[in-house]
């Protein structure tokens, strides 16, 4: 127990002084991050008060919706926290630096499993019990239950997320004394990122649009109330779910049951995690201490053979580029956010097929069809360029990483090094960019001006959002962060998001207004604007997309050349 | 070669380095000794462009490093204390790409990589992936990637770290003959013996001020001390531990 405190004494000062570290423009950043934390929990507390109350209204079936509704966010928690547990324990039991310091003092070894243990539940947790407290919250409210039906829910969470931690530590313990850690957690990693892109894909397949119509809804609410998983009453997501449904309904003796079997199992699992840890654990650390080694086959081609293909190429490029693709390649962490690229590609190519366009009246439709097809196919194809280039362009200054000063101390320029970049991340995102909006247009079977004038946007897309990309990513660089997706989600990353949107509504605006005058003038005969609004346009949209393109990269070298290391 | 003139760098309101001068010839091999902390790797950073310096200037081979960086890297090769290099590039792969920055021919280049290899020992591991190196490895790779590209002037900091005998012998013997072949080098190390063996000329620098710098010779009459051991002289300078204070620990 003493062993215990002094590791979780350790573990908290390390937080604190990691919470209380002041940098330049914290005060900022953490402004920007607690925003969009709230607006993220409002939306969430938002979304389930109105579905509740909705399902309320519902005569018969209203309540057994509300609580098969809690059975199945119970159930998505759990698949949830199996996957990101057993990653987490990989990475904090096997991969953590300070491992050895821990492993080769006098501490008792479960000690340091249930200090591992809180780490790893902290760490993959905390995201569910963040969304847990506004869903609560909204059936406190919605169900009028009183403070302490919310805090017997959070409570029971709690229960759940000790639950479904041990028994993914005992599982992943397992199977790290007989695989090697760092394959098992890209196994894992690929596999969850898999299962999530498929249910994100599948889910865009159902056509949630069509819930916000009463009729389309109705016939929602009678699936969910055939769907009997969510009262599986042997999973701990049963008991749970039946522990809070019986306290709102006053039903003390499942209230009690339920509880009770949380508790118990809590409990056991915990005693279970244990026990393996002792008899495992170090089986595991040794077979991973043993296995680090990453056997690594001469490829034929490297950037001499495509200097000497391109001879006429005189800058670094060429090397940047083989050394930034060969890292790309073997860096495990890449695949995931491969998986997630072609899942938001898939539902974009699905969204354009399946636009409601339908619903529109008549003469709305046959007047301004082309219009409109126009700003929602931009509006999804900007958000997709962007997308991509947070986790492919925003992170690839950042993904120097540590070895940065290699070429900080070199004769390569930071001019040069950023350019190099930014033209390895323009063309793909140009190639990606120009096919997705090629098919999408082949799919929305828009007419030939349309089709050149969205391809001629997205080149422009392309090339600013590439500038946006690299610029913000190096003002903001994070070389001590190895995952591109933790990259792209840092605060450098927001605002690179948040501009992004900026110049793509800004973009769409501005080029609209002529669009919108060639078809007024075809469709209609006559055009709403005078000739000089529409130069105007025209002029604004080249100007904003010359100062998006130049003074990003500008900026980001200028900070990169002023960064110390 | 190198001029460091009136330097100082600070963090905040902590004075890393405070006006320090030093004067290194062409040919010559300084040492750079000092306590932890005492601004050796603050030196050597500003030296490189890794860090701004606040005040001062510093030149090396005639340019200064604030107004013309890239004149001063490509005189330079800079070995660090902790090698990070590209993790998931083998060692072959990461010479070449060092190669290619500093455009180095084909011929040219295959032929040394196939010598440093075999030099460092390393041509085994030629093929595996740095992350899989161990942290001496790391370092002699390095060091053969800065030979490779043959700069005028070494700013090595701490290059004993994690070599084995054998390899840190190696390395002493690289520099003599970097020294006997006119190239510069500032080493920083906490290794006296590296310094006596190898120093035409020594520094030594606590809490960000230079309190020596000379020839053994001279350093030594600094001090003021009848030993003749490097470890002696640098510990008159610099303030001997109370042994027996240390002792009483110990027990």
């Amino acid at each position: 127990m003493k062993d215990l405190i002094i590791m979780l004494r350790m573990s908290w000062a390390g937080f604190l002084n990691g919470a209380s570290k002041k940098e330049k423009g914290s005060a900022a950043k953490r402004l920007v991050l607690g925003g969009i934390a709230l607006i993220f929990l409002v939306s969430i507390f938002s979304i389930f008060y109105h579905l509740l109350h909705y399902f309320n209204t519902i005569p018969m079936f209203g309540n057994i919706l509300v609580w098969k509704l809690l059975g199945m966010v119970f159930l998505s928690f759990m698949f949830m926290l199996l996957f990101s547990n057993i990653i987490i324990t990989i990475s904090t039991f096997y991969l953590s630096d300070d491992m050895p310091l821990l492993l080769s003092g006098p501490l008792e070894l479960p000690a340091i499993i249930i200090s591992r243990f809180i780490h790893t539940i902290i760490n993959s947790s905390w995201m569910v019990l963040a969304m847990g407290i506004p869903i609560f919250a909204a059936y406190t409210f919605a169900l009028k239950g009183g403070i302490f039906a919310f805090f017997f829910a959070i409570f029971i969470l709690v229960l759940f997320l000790i639950i479904i931690a041990s028994l993914s530590i005992t599982f992943a313990i397992g199977l790290i004394s007989i695989f090697p850690a760092r394959r098992m957690r890209d196994l894992f990693m690929l596999l969850s990122i898999s299962v999530i892109s498929f249910i994100v894909v599948m889910f865009r397949m159902l056509k949630p649009e069509r819930f916000t119509n009463q009729h389309e809804l109705a016939g929602f609410s009678e699936f969910m109330k055939t769907f009997e998983a969510p009262d599986a009453p042997y999973l701990p997501s049963g008991w749970a779910t039946n522990a809070i449904t019986a306290l709102f309904e006053n039903k003390n003796l499942a209230v009690y049951v339920n509880t009770g079997y949380l508790i118990l199992a809590a409990a056991i699992f915990v005693l279970f995690m244990v026990f393996t840890g002792k008899k495992l654990f170090m089986k595991g650390w040794w077979n991973t201490s043993e296995n680090q080694l990453q056997k690594y086959k001469k490829k034929k081609l490297d950037a001499y053979d495509l200097r000497r293909i391109f001879p006429f190429v005189k800058s670094n490029i060429i090397e940047v580029a083989v050394k930034d693709i060969k890292s790309f390649v073997r860096d495990s962490s890449q695949w995931p956010q491969l998986m997630m690229l072609l899942s938001v590609v898939i539902i974009y190519l699905f969204n354009v097929t399946n636009l409601p366009l339908d619903r529109l009246p008549a003469n709305i439709y046959a007047k301004y069809i082309n219009d409109i097809i126009f700003f929602l196919n931009m509006g999804f194809a900007g958000f997709i360029i962007a997308a991509v280039a947070a986790r492919f362009v925003f992170s690839s200054i950042s993904l120097e990483g540590k070895a940065f000063w290699v070429i900080r101390t070199s004769p390569l320029s930071i001019r040069k090094f950023i350019w190099e970049k930014y033209w390895m991340s323009f063309f793909p995102l140009l190639i990606l960019s120009e096919i997705l909006i090629a098919l999408s247009v082949f799919f929305l079977r828009i007419d030939a001006f349309m089709a050149l004038v969205s391809m001629g946007t997205v080149f422009f897309f392309s090339l600013c959002i590439a500038a946006l990309g690299i610029g913000i990513g190096a003002i903001y660089p994070k070389f001590k962060v190895d995952s591109s997706a933790d990259i792209a989600a840092s605060y450098g990353g927001i605002i690179y998001m948040i501009f992004s949107m900026l110049y793509i509504g800004v973009s769409i605006v501005l080029i609209a207004v002529p669009v919108n005058a060639y078809y007024a003038g075809r469709v209609m005969g006559a055009v709403h604007f005078n000739q000089t609004y529409i130069i105007s346009a025209i002029c604004v949209f080249f100007l904003i997309q010359l100062a998006t393109f130049v003074l990003p990269m500008y900026l980001g070298e200028k900070s990169l050349n002023e960064l110390e290391l | 070669m190198i001029s460091i003139e009136n330097i100082t760098k600070q963090y905040g309101k902590f004075t890393a380095v405070d006006q320090i001068n030093l004067h290194i010839k062409k040919g010559e091999i300084f040492g750079f000794l000092g306590p932890n902390g005492a601004g050796k790797t603050t030196t050597l950073k500003m030296m490189t462009g890794l860090l701004k310096i606040n005040t001062g200037r510093i030149s090396i081979g005639g340019f200064d490093i604030a107004k013309a960086p890239l004149e001063v890297k490509k005189l330079i090769g800079y070995i660090p204390d902790r090698p990070y290099i590209y993790e998931k590039l083998s060692g072959k792969e990461f010479l070449d790409f060092i190669a290619g920055i500093y455009h180095i021919s084909y011929e040219k280049k295959e032929a040394k990589i196939k010598n440093l290899f075999q030099l460092f020992e390393l041509d085994k591991w030629a093929d595996e992936l740095i992350e899989s190196y161990s942290l001496g490895m790391k370092q002699k790779l390095v060091m053969a990637a800065n030979i490779l590209h043959d700069p005028e002037v070494y700013i090595v900091d701490e290059p004993m770290v994690g070599l084995d005998p054998k390899s840190a012998r190696i390395v002493k013997e690289i520099f003599i003959d970097l020294g006997k072949a006119g190239k510069t080098l500032f080493i920083s190390t906490h290794s006296l013996e590296i310094v006596e063996t190898l120093c035409n000329s020594i520094g030594i620098i606590m809490n960000g001020k230079i309190i020596a710098k000379g020839t053994l010779k001279e350093v030594k009459e600094m001090a003021k001390t009848e030993k003749t051991g490097l470890e002696d002289i640098f510990l008159s300078l610099t303030g001997a531990p109370d042994l027996s204070n240390v002792l009483a620990h110990i027990k």
